[in-house]
């Protein structure tokens, strides 16, 4: 029996064709190190340097650089869906004409960096630059160390070397393995509403108990209304914001680990002082000064509060409220964020907020990128000058902002953002940055819209090293080889895990305090005595 | 009268035949298979190379060369799982909230098609149907956009009921006695209307015969009910509970990266989820490759112990 006639024969076969001929194209893609360098992909038109359609017209394409724009940065209001595409393609043509070198800028999304960065390497598509723990990575050979590229580099060196910084990112043989982001930094300061507290007649709080009196006040008066003020905000899915901002203030040895009398360096769990802390931060969640549902908030919900103006004081990382106050203002006219110098001390009466070490995460180069003195050049080229630093961050000059007003603007690095009606554009969001961290950012004064000054700018200038208002660690410049204590330590895992789950359980009071020495017993269980050891012996050998 | 058909003489059986023969008599019917056929070699059977990295110690840079390249380490990916105490809690975790999802989610769609299928008012039964498979349409994301707006302590609709009983509001995906509650009933309001499709399809193909001979014999509706329409869809219902055993250890990913936080990974971390964490995380494909090479095996061990239960039971199994 004839099932089809030819006609429906010819269709079907032919569909069946598409269908094989598309499988097969699906399967055979090559590696897009051209789509990384197409202008088309960053929204760039046909005029774009490096375009692989048109090899006639630009013979020359210049080198390009893969950056994955995983820093943080650009985090500001309106950032949320990346930079307008004409607005980037500006700045990354002003870079292409100043160094010779496209910038393929890739910003990371706002939540699952990590994910997209770790299919990103694994994909075997160009990447060349991202931002990291080196510790991770420089055993297997995927980084590249800097040594010799830095000899070509004279103005990153110099702009980290008054900081300190570079001992962060080099390892015992004395290879380099990126460039610096972090100092040591005060970033998690206790940060109360100053219209709040005027309108309770009470100032700045200069005590823990100062700080509570505030923030049960706060949550019985409810100025945000509807029950729906926020007395205390932290970061979510761990304590770690909480101790930074308080833990010191309880445990005498701060927030971090500690050197046991018996010379063995313990876990801050084990120290004294630590089972009060997790009962002040318990009686705050139960009476409400902490918001039920913090713990299981990521960080753009945390500054989503903060920008709506729902937040009485915070304990979280700096820039979740100074990159968010001008949104708060916005929403809550005569909404401002004190800044308190002197920090708040605790019970013990030391201050509560412990200071942030540097740390081991910076800028990487590939060990496969293919122009790696490119890269170098792009890096120094935008430490090289701070308006260069300034194009990465916040655009072109007179596009997206300019110098204020004031007298001695430029020589004060005085800027403000160009507002539409002048003719400037709002939709770039450092894509193309590469020089985060304080070397560079300390310099800028930026202004906003509404003339006031910036507080994020304000904080990185004056308050991120106000080490005064800290506890100082002891451990401040000992960087553990995280590698080593996961190839050292086989529970490490179990033990984290173990850690950031109960200590939760005991905040929210699913687990009850009195089972505080279970938890510890059960951290033994899990290999403790096995992280003791390989921290003692890192410790030994690093101090 | 039919006359029978007689066997044939030997010299009359057809000469055997090569399998290229039947290969180019039906080459038509070949290439229609072959799209189907690649498809199922080039991403499912090919790929399945890659699982020998849950043998050797791979890193994610490495790239097609290094599942080669990379040095061997036999089962030592296996013996860091097991020698984890948090192995059984992801082991029971994945069971659990899969058989907690089977137990309920699994009569659900039956029993709706039971119910719809009694229904004589086509209008009402149209808008029963069209209500009950909507939910199948909105993606995950919004529904756990839902969830989590429902029971939000911030004026979610459930707190706001709780506070008019004069009762505390409670952060219920955040306490470990409610999560897989949610899970649960979520996951059944999503998916029972578009579930009972494929039942009432099943329905429709009992002969009405016999309905009408019950009727005759005084049979009330639940009989009908309990003796036709049950024993007529149980074929269907035996292939869709060995197909829904077969995805046991999924458990439902994505509903829980959604939903979950550090306060509930205590019964809400699936092995999915574990594996999800570790190796786009924190980069250990290997060691997550052989979790994932355990997961399979357990699910095909379960596919296989159903598929020869529902023979035993005298019904239609999957081959």
């Amino acid at each position: 029996m004839h099932l089809l006639t030819h006609g429906k024969k010819g269709a079907a076969l032919l569909c069946s064709a598409v269908l094989t001929l598309s499988l097969l194209a699906a399967c055979g893609e090559a590696p897009s190190t051209s789509s990384a360098a197409a202008p088309s992909q960053t929204g760039a038109s046909s005029t774009a340097p490096a375009s692989s359609s048109a090899p006639a017209e630009k013979p020359a394409e210049p080198p390009v650089i893969v950056l994955y724009q995983n820093s943080g940065a650009g985090t500001g209001a309106g950032s949320e869906a990346g930079s307008n595409p004409e607005d980037l393609k500006m700045v990354q043509d002003y870079i292409l004409e100043q160094t010779g070198v496209w910038l393929d800028a890739r910003l990371a999304p706002k939540e699952g960096a990590k994910e997209k960065l770790t299919m990103l390497l694994a994909s075997g598509e160009q990447l060349d630059l991202w931002y990291d723990n080196w510790m991770t990575y420089y055993k297997n050979g995927i980084i590249t160390p800097l040594n010799d590229l830095l000899n070509e580099a004279p103005a990153v060196v110099n702009a980290w070397e008054p900081w300190g910084s570079w001992p962060s990112m080099t390892d015992p043989d004395g290879s380099i393995w990126g460039v610096p982001r972090m100092t040591p930094t005060t970033p998690y300061p206790v940060f109360v509403r100053e219209d709040y507290l005027q309108q309770m007649n009470l100032s700045q709080p200069t005590t823990l108990e100062e700080l509570e009196d505030y923030l049960y006040k706060v949550k019985a008066l409810d100025p945000y209304g509807n029950g729906q003020t926020i007395p205390l905000i932290t970061r979510g899915s761990n304590l770690n914001a909480l101790e930074f901002s308080f833990v010191s203030g309880f445990v005498e040895t701060g927030r971090g680990n500690f050197l046991d009398s018996d010379g063995k360096i313990k876990p801050l769990q084990l120290a004294p002082g630590y089972v009060d802390f997790l009962a002040k931060m318990n009686q705050w969640y139960k009476d409400g000064i902490l918001h039920k549902e913090n713990i299981g908030w990521d960080t753009s919900t945390v500054r989503d509060y903060i920008g709506r103006g729902a937040v009485a004081a915070t304990a979280t990382w700096y820039s979740d409220v100074s990159n968010f106050s001008e949104t708060m203002r916005q929403n809550v006219p005569g909404a401002s964020f004190g800044v308190y110098e002197s920090g708040v001390t605790g019970p013990n009466g030391q201050k509560s907020q412990t200071i942030s070490r540097g740390s081991t995460t910076g800028l990487l180069l590939s060990s496969k990128c293919k122009n790696p003195e490119a890269a170098i050049s792009l890096i120094n080229w935008m430490y090289s000058d701070w308006e260069n630093y300034q194009t990465g961050v916040n655009g072109l000059k007179d596009v997206h902002w300019k110098y204020s007003d004031a007298e001695n603007a430029q020589q004060n690095k005085l800027t403000v953002p160009i507002p539409k009606s002048e003719g400037g554009t709002v939709g770039y969001f450092s894509d193309c940055t590469l020089a985060i961290g304080l070397p560079m950012e300390t310099q800028t004064t930026a202004y906003d819209a509404d003339g006031m000054l910036n507080m994020h700018s304000l904080w990185l200038r004056e308050h991120l090293d106000d080490f005064d208002a800290c506890y100082e660690p002891f451990e401040l410049n000992i960087f553990y080889n995280t590698k080593e204590q996961e190839d050292n330590i086989p529970t490490l895992g179990d033990i984290n895990r173990i850690i950031n789950e109960e200590l939760a359980k005991f905040l929210t009071g699913d687990r009850p305090l009195s089972d505080y020495d279970n938890f510890i017993a059960e951290l033994y269980g899990a290999g403790l005595d096995s992280w003791i050891e390989e921290h003692t012996r890192q410790y030994n050998q690093l101090s | 009268m039919r006359q029978q058909r007689q066997p044939a003489s030997p010299s009359l059986l057809p000469a055997k035949r090569g399998a290229l023969y039947y290969l180019r008599k039906d080459r038509f019917l070949y290439l229609l298979i072959l799209p189907g056929l690649l498809y199922y070699v080039v991403f499912k059977y090919l790929p399945m190379f890659g699982i020998v990295i849950a043998f050797k110690d791979y890193q994610p840079f490495m790239g097609l060369e290094g599942i080669f390249s990379s040095e061997w380490v036999g089962l030592h990916h296996f013996k860091r799982f097991f020698m984890s105490q948090f192995s059984w809690q992801l082991i029971r975790n994945t069971l659990l909230i899969s058989v907690l999802k089977l137990f309920w989610g699994f009569p659900a769609p039956i029993i709706l098609a039971l119910m719809l299928n009694e229904v004589r008012q086509r209008r009402f039964k149209k808008v029963v149907q069209t209500i009950s498979y909507l939910p199948h349409f909105l993606s995950t994301v919004i529904v756990c956009g839902m969830i989590r707006t429902l029971t939000s302590t911030d004026g979610g609709l459930i707190n706001l009921v709780l506070t008019l009983l004069g009762q505390e509001p409670i952060f219920f995906l955040g306490d470990t006695r409610y999560f897989r509650s949610i899970l649960v009933i979520s996951d059944i309001w999503q998916s029972v209307g578009w579930g009972s499709i494929v039942y009432l399809a099943a329905m429709t193909g009992i002969d009405t015969e016999l309905y009408e001979a019950a009727e005759v014999d005084g049979a009330s509706w639940l009989q009908k009910m309990w003796t036709i329409t049950l024993p007529g869809i149980m074929p269907v219902v035996s292939i869709m509970l060995i197909f829904r055993v077969g995805n046991l250890l999924s458990g439902g990913f994505e509903q829980i990266l959604l939903l979950y936080s550090p306060m509930v990974y205590s019964v809400a971390d699936l092995i999915s989820t574990y594996v999800y964490r570790e190796g786009l995380v924190n980069m250990k494909y290997s060691f997550t490759t052989a979790i994932d090479l355990f997961t399979s095996l357990v699910a095909m061990i379960l596919v296989l112990g159903t598929n020869w239960l529902a023979k035993k039971a005298g019904q239609e199994g999957i081959w």
